[in-house]
This record gives C-alpha cells, sequence and structure tokens, in this order.
C-alpha cells in the first residue's frame, strides 16, 4: 500500500499488526508507543523524521484512547499532568527546531537511533535492576502493602525539595503558594517547579525521538516522584494526550506526518487498547515495572541493530533482523500479557490498590 | 486522493496540521465509543446467561 504523505510502499498487514501491539502495550505500561511506532516505522523504512511525526500522530490517538480508559480505573491524576504539560509544550517546540536542523544536516537519522539506543538501554537496564534490587523486599510484604522500590531515598529528597520562589504574587488577585498537594498520586507537598522541570525535560526528548514521552516519563513518575504504578500509567497518559498533539501539530505543520499511516494503526492500536488497560488491575505492580524493562531493551537492541545496517556496508539484511525483533517481542509480550491476565482470572486475584 | 493529500499538506500547512489533529481525536473518541458499546452490549448478554452451577449450590 501506498502511503502518498511519506512516499513510502508499506504493507498494511505489518502497520495493522504494530498497532495492535502498540494499543495493547500502551493501555498496560502506559506509554504512548512512541519508542515502539518510531521503531517499528524506521525499520519498516519510513523515512526518520516522517517516522518521528506520524509516531507522535498515533501516539496523541492511542493517549486518548488509553486515558479515558484508565480514567475510568481512577488512576489519573490530572492536576500532576496539568503542571508537567506547562513544561512539555516549549520543549517540544525546541526540539522539533532541533530535529529539522539535524535533517537539514543529513544526520537526524543516525542521531534519533544512537539516542534512542542510548536512553533505551540505559533505562531498562535501571528497571531491571530496581526489580532484581527489590525482591527481597517484594517476597515479605503483604498483600496491598506499599510498593518496593529502590529510590525511595531519592523520592523523599525530590518531595521535599525547595525551590524559590516559594510564593507568587498576581497584581489585583494575590499571592499563591508554589507548593501543592497530589493527593491521587500520594503526595503531601511538592514545588510546582519540579513537576514542570520534569515536563520540560521529557518534552524536548519526546520531540526529539517522536514519541509521548511515556517510555521516560513513567519510570520518572515512579522512581523520581514515588507514584505508585497504576497512577503513573493512567498520569503519563494524560500527559501524552499534550505532547503527542503538541508534537503532531508541529511536526504536520512541517509536513512530516502521514496521517493515512496513522489512522490505520490507530484502529488496530484501539482493539489492544482495551486488553490493556483491563490487564494493570490484574498483574502486580512489580511485575509491571519488571516486564516494562524487558520491553525497552528489546526496542534498545532493535533500533540499535536498524543502525548497523544503515552505517555497515553488507549488513542490510540486519534490518530484517531489527523488525523481527521489535515485532517479534513486542508481540511476544502481548501474548505474555494475554496469559497473565488468564492466570489471574482464574486465580480470581483482583489487586487492592496498592500505593507507597 | 494522494494528490489532495500531498497537495494539502504542502500548500496549506496550517489547515493541514489542524485537519490531522482533527481526525486523529475524532477517530480515538469514536473508537472509544464504540468499544465502550461493544463492552456494555457484552456486558448485557453476561448478565443474562443463565444460572452457573455455583449460584445454584450457593442458593
Amino acid at each position: 500500500m501506498y502511503f502518498p504523505n511519506a512516499d513510502v510502499v508499506i504493507h498494511p498487514a505489518l502497520l495493522v499488526f504494530l498497532g495492535l501491539i502498540v494499543g495493547m502495550l500502551g493501555g498496560f505500561f502506559g506509554v504512548g508507543g512512541g519508542f515502539l511506532i518510531t521503531g517499528g516505522l524506521l525499520v519498516f523504512g519510513v523515512p526518520p523524521v516522517y517516522a518521528v511525526g506520524t509516531g507522535l500522530t498515533l501516539v496523541m490517538g492511542t493517549s486518548i484512547i488509553n486515558t479515558l480508559k484508565h480514567r475510568n480505573l481512577g488512576n489519573v491524576d490530572f492536576k500532576l499532568g496539568a503542571l508537567m504539560v506547562t513544561g512539555t509544550i516549549p520543549a517540544i517546540f525546541l526540539a522539533e527546531w532541533v530535529n529539522a536542523t539535524l535533517e537539514a544536516a543529513g544526520i537526524a537519522g543516525p542521531v534519533i537511533r544512537y539516542v534512542y539506543v542510548g536512553f533505551l538501554s540505559s533505562l531498562g537496564l535501571f528497571i531491571l535492576y530496581d526489580y532484581w534490587r527489590t525482591s527481597p523486599m517484594r517476597s515479605s510484604r503483604r498483600r496491598g502493602g506499599p510498593e518496593q522500590i529502590s529510590t525511595l531515598a531519592l523520592t523523599h529528597r525530590v518531595r521535599t525539595l525547595r525551590i524559590p520562589p516559594h510564593r507568587v504574587g498576581i497584581p489585583g488577585v494575590g499571592g499563591f503558594s508554589t507548593y501543592v498537594a497530589l493527593p491521587v498520586s500520594g503526595i503531601e507537598r511538592i514545588s510546582i517547579f519540579v513537576p514542570m522541570s520534569i515536563g520540560f525535560g521529557i518534552g524536548f526528548i519526546a520531540g526529539l525521538l517522536g514519541a509521548g514521552g511515556g517510555f521516560i516519563l513513567m519510570p520518572v513518575l515512579i522512581f523520581v516522584l514515588g507514584v505508585p504504578t497504576t497512577v503513573a500509567i493512567g498520569t503519563d497518559l494524560f500527559q501524552i494526550i499534550i505532547t503527542g498533539s503538541v508534537g503532531s501539530f508541529a511536526y504536520a505543520l512541517s509536513d512530516r506526518v502521514d496521517p493515512t499511516m496513522a489512522v490505520l494503526m490507530l484502529a488496530a492500536a484501539s482493539i489492544g487498547s482495551q486488553l490493556g488497560a483491563a490487564a494493570t488491575g490484574m498483574i502486580e505492580p512489580s511485575r509491571i515495572r519488571f516486564l516494562y524493562g524487558l520491553l525497552i531493551m528489546t526496542g534498545a537492541v532493535a533500533v540499535a541493530l536498524e543502525e548497523v545496517s544503515q552505517a555497515v556496508a553488507g549488513a542490510a539484511s540486519l534490518s530484517n533482523v531489527a523488525s523481527a525483533v521489535l515485532l517479534g517481542s513486542g508481540g511476544g509480550m502481548c501474548i505474555l500479557l494475554l496469559v497473565l491476565m488468564a492466570r489471574a482470572r482464574r486465580k480470581g486475584e483482583r489487586r487492592t490498590g496498592g500505593g507507597h | 486522493m494522494n494528490e489532495f493529500l500531498t497537495g494539502l499538506s504542502s500548500g496549506q500547512p496550517l489547515l493541514w496540521a489542524l485537519s490531522v489533529l482533527g481526525v486523529m481525536a475524532v477517530a480515538a473518541l469514536t473508537l472509544t465509543a464504540f468499544w465502550g458499546g461493544v463492552f456494555r452490549v457484552a456486558g448485557l448478554f453476561r448478565r443474562r446467561e443463565p444460572q452457573s452451577e455455583v449460584d445454584d449450590v450457593l442458593s
């Protein structure tokens, strides 16, 4: 099937398959799926900047679907999401300008892939390390007790940061404190500049890599802010709507989006989203984090293989290996989730809403 | 259709960008409503199923 805006021919079944995987994994892990979408489109041969722009467009669509689903489960902290968005929006426009500059210099593809590999592999290794480190604590904790993560000291330090100004005055309106409570996330008091800064950093990376930022934001919310896993999933999906929309708009303005491709994948993603969101209520948070770490590690491997296939003469066949790794691991993860859901259903497990 | 899409994207960038956002948002909301309806109907069918053996034992 020919996609005119990206000027590329791709078999639609591949896009449908990618959409299904993205929808399910997005609903389960709370990510827009951008790293999978952009990585998948890159291995399908879509030009890098179109892969980024179309990825952001699909991310916007899937995150709307997933956020609505998670809102019904009580997993969305809208206040936290709104604070992060104030930093995200300017960062995305900055990232789009950087990407356009890199494209003009002819190095957008390699840079995007190198940054992807670096980020995904670092993040994946940390999440797997955290799972390994906290397993003794997990085996002894009672069901429904607080989640155990290896960065509790860091989360306490971040939550208690005092960043000036501590009060802001608006003429004619009055003054207000720059510290807020975020009860849905279990945070009694935090400086508003913390989520705004997080939003800015995530927004820049998201805009650069063509993702909603969820694959970074979700672990940041858990390991830096100490937000419970399911609330981190729902909240970052909400924030991804904004980053995806702004990013999609910025890239569409530069004619770097193929909406036909995006709508086709969205239709498939909507099916997977239903299953993914439902699975979060049936699987333990620590296991969710472990599976997430595995997933992004395989994403890093796939993008690395694609980069080698482009950079090394005679290694073009590695591109097929890359697509096999990405789609195979994504599909395998979906099957694993279905199996875990079936087992949980048989045992009659329902996680009681655990939190910190 | 291909010419329309490429013509609009290159000739009317602001309209194109807004159209892309609009199409994706409408598609997402429509799909959400569709699946919500499907699950509601499925739930209705499930409630109409005859009582299971377990229910009979308990009653």
